[in-house]
């Protein structure tokens, strides 16, 4: 009796310090999430580079903005200004010449000469500049042996707004060649006058000639010679006529991939797209646009569709005083366009450029400043408001497969989905091996349109508003023989591809509202059951 | 005969019908040759005219699962497996732990023929546990089988009853005649140290709709022991200076029937029936303060899907805030000791053999556990007696008991076990229980003024022929 006992027990130890399997039969339970997604929520996934607005009629729209785009360069298209220069010589009229001559010694003689400098700055007829930088640059060269001052006076020239232009050579006698260069910043200069003339510039030269003991008479054509240029010209403010030349409108792009994204497969109709070209003008100048020849939407596989139809031409309207921003906006829609055909090829941006001209009303005065700006923003509106046959989004996700699935039975995912959308969502999930990349497993067998998971649309009343919501409860069933198949074909992608269609199979156009939302319950049991080894 | 019958079976269906079982003593009360017998039932007369002596014992009890429920044989010879899932599904509603300790000095003797005084004193101590089998079910089973799903899994819900104390018990048996036999014995209670749970439960309720999970919990415990909880810091005064302000009071009642020509004892007691008052002064109770004892997971909002860490840390966060223990000290208050019953059937099948059934039950957490026992002791005449029993207790019927008792002159040495078979099969066993004492005996089979000693298994002849207390 002790004997059996004794060895009865040394078993039971010797099986206690040999535990070499586990055995398990449970069921564990676990919600994983319970929460909503907007409309806005899942279409700003369909597009990094757009956003959502809601529009006037309180429904969604896409909307894409290019890059703001200076139209005209300022200095080198519009307002260069040239350099400028006058050279000439100044001789004393007779009765200057006769005065001196019969003047006694030690006696001054004073008279002033005015000479007109003619600007050149092609077609750009300007009544006035202020600048901000640039040099005036004076040059006299005396030969008459006498002694004489002069002094330059440019009395539309303007100092500090009140002060006008004047300096003086002296001494000519022992210094014959003087030069003078003087800073244009902040000076302004009235090129009128008398109020119709402009780019000229009047300038004044007095001249003081002291008779000397030495002095002899002055013969008839005496006087001097002189240079007055302008240099490096940069302006703060013009106002003139700036002329009607052509100018290229800088290449404006839009970029976006919501079609990228979700028109793998599929047709499309979008009731009411639109592109606007947003201008934005602060010179004192209009402009016109005639003519947008390279208009095109491109797909990306660099397929390139013209956008036709396009009302022109279209004016972009001056700015009325300093500082303001003058907007125009053209829009491009439906409307007498193959917007809408352009658009289903899978667009992924838009480009334009083209030509305008500048004063399209004729001969105005224009103003500008050195900030002055032409500004073009190119935006594409996409309300939610059309039809979805079809339409396919794909989206891949990581996944690997539980490590130890020895003993995990089944791996049950159930979904509860309430649905607020006017849209059908189907779904199918499939496994993507990590060697070639080819689907391992459909989740729901076979892989055909039968077997796709369909939550269903909201049903809506004919302003779209929600009626009631779709409803859809779903198993997803992962068993064992699955994840081992996933295992030893090394799966570590699920791509789900989901299908959208709108109401009536896709032939009515509904419209997406903000509030709509997607509801979405979820949670796994896992039945683990079996041997495995510790 | 068909009476008997009818006891027993009436017995069996009881004890069997109120399971998981715990027990102690079962062994001892049918040991006629050990005074110390009269604790569990103050009617059973010992066979001596006096004792004196000390004895100890300790009983440990799980009615939840063996060794080998968790461990099972494996395939190949000598290997084991482990097998919680099949423990936990061996698991009933209603599970418990037991330990008690009792240390004893007592004595008894017969004061004339009708009454015999008997007194102990003894340091006791036990302790009580149920736990949920919700918890390991919830672990080993899962929570998510379709008979769990929208039910309620108390998985915190443990009871715990413990005291330590003294017990002073002084007794009477009077026996008006050969037939009838009553006893009782009165106690004095000192307190020393007291937990229990006065509530506690942590239900996890998973639905089925797509396995959210409802957590709601409280708990609250009181002690006579002065807790006090700093921060995270607990600290224990066990209040020497006040060991002597807990007094109680108890009582034991028993009593015996004889029939069927005197050859079957009936006997019956309920024993512990009393209080403890704790006025130790730095009673405390430990309560769940929290406000947020209702928890709704639901898994994670749209908003945490892009910021899982900071989603699991809220989760985190919430539950912790599901338990804010705060101590408070509280007024004197009084438990209950834990009374129990025996109630026998043994039957004289020889002055030298007799067997029966006992049944054993006591009441804890408001549930009431029964044991019983199959039983059949030898006299090997006047020095040894033998006492082998068979008893279904904490849930398993393989309780090998076994009882001992040897007179060596004045001097008696006895031994008793419920379960022996943690010898030859410790991986079975739920029950461990031993207890021996010694004891200084006179007059043993000599009490001549016991005029029903005739009647006592291998007693000799009475020198006389009538029953001097009926008459």
């Amino acid at each position: 009796m002790g004997l059996i006992s004794m060895t009865s027990c040394l078993k039971d130890w010797d099986r206690l310090n040999n535990v070499d399997t586990f055995e398990w039969d449970a069921a564990y339970g676990a919600p994983l999430f319970n929460g909503s997604f907007s409309v806005n929520d899942i279409l700003e996934q369909a597009d990094s580079l757009g956003y959502l607005q809601t529009n006037q009629e309180g429904f969604l729209s896409f909307v894409a903005r290019g890059p703001e785009v200076e139209v005209i360069n300022l200095s080198n298209e519009l307002l260069f200004l040239n350099d400028q220069s006058k050279s000439g010589s100044l001789i004393f009229p007779s009765p200057f010449v006769q005065a001196f001559n019969n003047a006694p010694v030690n006696t001054t003689i004073t008279d002033s000469f005015d000479i007109i400098m003619d600007l050149d700055y092609d077609d750009l007829e300007f009544d006035s500049i202020f600048f901000k930088a640039g040099q005036f640059i004076m040059s006299i060269q005396s030969g008459t042996g006498y002694d004489l001052d002069c002094t330059v006076k440019i009395p539309e020239l303007i100092e500090n707004r009140v002060q006008p232009f004047q300096h003086s050579f002296v001494n000519f006698r022992t210094n014959p060649i003087q030069n003078h260069t003087v800073s244009l910043s902040n000076r302004l200069a009235n090129l009128t006058i008398n109020g119709t003339e402009t780019n000229v510039l009047q300038v004044k030269f007095i001249v003081t000639i002291r008779k000397l003991m030495s002095s002899g008479n002055m013969n008839n054509g005496a006087g001097f010679t002189y240079t007055l240029a302008i240099r490096d010209q940069q302006f703060q403010k013009v106002i003139g006529y700036f002329g009607q030349q052509s100018f290229e409108i800088a290449n404006a792009a839009i970029d976006f991939d919501l079609f990228e994204k979700t028109l793998e497969r599929g047709d499309i109709y979008l009731e009411d797209p639109k592109i606007r070209l947003y201008f934005k003008n602060s010179f004192g100048m209009g402009a016109r646009i005639s003519n947008l020849d390279q208009f095109l939407g491109k797909n990306a596989q660099g397929q390139t569709f013209p956008i036709t139809g396009i009302p022109l031409p279209f004016d972009i309207m001056p700015a009325t005083r300093v500082g303001e921003f003058m907007e125009s906006m053209l829009t491009i829609g439906v409307q007498n366009t193959n917007l809408r055909s352009v658009l289903s090829n899978r667009i992924t941006s838009v480009s334009l450029d083209g030509t305008a001209t500048k004063n399209p009303q004729g001969r105005v005065k224009n103003f500008a400043t050195d900030t002055s700006k032409l500004y073009l923003i190119p935006e594409l509106e996409i309300p939610f408001y059309g039809r979805l046959n079809d339409i396919h989004l794909t989206l891949d996700a990581e996944f690997s497969p539980p490590a130890n699935i020895d003993i995990i039975d089944r791996l049950s995912l159930r979904l509860l989905l309430e649905n607020e959308m006017p849209i059908a969502l189907d779904f199918q999930l499939y496994f993507v091996d990590s060697v070639a990349g080819v689907v391992v497993d459909s989740f729901f067998s076979p892989a055909t349109m039968n077997s796709r998971q369909v939550v269903p649309a909201s049903t809506v009343d004919n302003d779209g508003k929600l009626l009631q919501s779709g409803k859809k409860s779903q198993d997803l069933v992962i068993t064992k023989a699955l994840l081992e198949k996933l295992k030893n074909n090394h799966v570590n992608k699920i791509t789900i591809d989901i299908g959208l269609n709108t109401s009536n199979a896709g032939n009515t156009s509904v419209k997406l509202y903000p509030e709509y939302r997607i509801f979405v319950k979820g949670g796994v049991k896992v039945v683990v059951k079996g041997e495995g080894a510790i | 005969m068909n009476k008997f019958r009818f006891i027993m079976g009436l017995l069996v269906v009881c004890a069997y019908g109120f399971s998981p079982v715990y027990a102690q003593d079962l062994v001892l009360h049918q040991m006629s040759f050990v005074g110390q017998r009269q604790s569990l039932n103050p009617a059973l007369l010992p066979e001596m005219k006096w004792y004196l002596g000390v004895n100890g014992g300790a009983m440990y009890g799980n009615s939840g699962f063996n060794i080998n429920d968790i461990i099972s044989s494996g395939a190949n010879s000598g290997s084991g497996v482990f097998s919680p899932s099949r423990a936990a599904s061996k698991l009933s509603a209603d599970n418990g732990m037991r330990l008690d300790g009792i240390g004893d000095f007592s004595f008894g003797f017969r004061m004339n023929p009708k009454w015999y005084f008997h007194s102990s004193f003894s340091a006791k101590a036990n302790l009580r546990l149920d736990y949920p089998p919700d918890l390991f079910q919830f672990l080993f089973l899962g929570n998510a089988r379709d008979e769990v799903l929208d039910k309620d899994m108390d998985i915190a819900g443990f009871k715990v009853t413990s005291n330590v104390y003294g017990d002073a018990t002084f007794g009477l048996t009077y026996q008006p005649n050969c037939t009838w036999t009553v006893g009782m014995g009165l106690k004095y209670l000192q307190g020393l140290a007291h937990i229990s749970t006065v509530k506690s439960y942590g239900i996890v309720n998973t639905s089925s709709e797509f396995y959210q999970w409802r957590i709601t919990n409280d708990f609250e415990f009181r002690t006579n022991m002065q807790v006090d909880l700093d921060g995270d810091r607990w600290s224990i005064d066990f209040q020497n200076d006040a060991l002597f302000k807990n007094h109680g009071l108890g009582l034991n009642l028993g009593a015996t029937y004889r029939l069927l020509n005197k050859k079957l004892l009936l006997s019956a007691s309920i024993i512990d029936m009393g209080f403890i008052s704790w006025n130790s002064g730095g009673n405390t109770r430990i309560y769940n303060q929290s406000e947020n004892r209702d928890f709704m997971f639901s898994g994670l909002t749209t908003a945490a899907f892009n910021n899982t860490d900071a989603a699991f840390e809220e989760i985190i966060d919430t539950l912790t805030t599901l338990f804010d223990v705060k101590t408070e000290r509280t007024g004197a208050y009084a438990t209950s000791l834990t009374s129990r019953f025996y109630l026998g059937g043994d039957y004289q099948f020889h002055p030298s053999l007799h067997a029966g059934v006992l049944a054993y039950g006591e009441i804890v957490n408001n549930r009431l556990r029964l044991a019983w026992s199959n039983y059949a002791s030898v006299n090997v005449s006047k020095i040894l007696q033998l006492q082998g029993s068979l008893s279904f207790m904490n849930r398993s019927i393989s309780n090998v008991g076994l009882g001992m008792a040897v007179n060596m002159g004045p001097v008696q040495w006895w031994l008793v076990s419920d379960n022996l078979s943690i010898l030859f099969n410790p991986f079975m066993t739920r029950t461990l229980h031993a207890r021996t004492g010694v004891n200084i005996v006179f007059g043993y089979f000599k009490d001549k003024s016991n005029p029903c000693s005739k009647y006592y298994k291998n007693a000799p002849p009475p020198p006389q022929t009538t029953e001097t207390p009926d008459k």
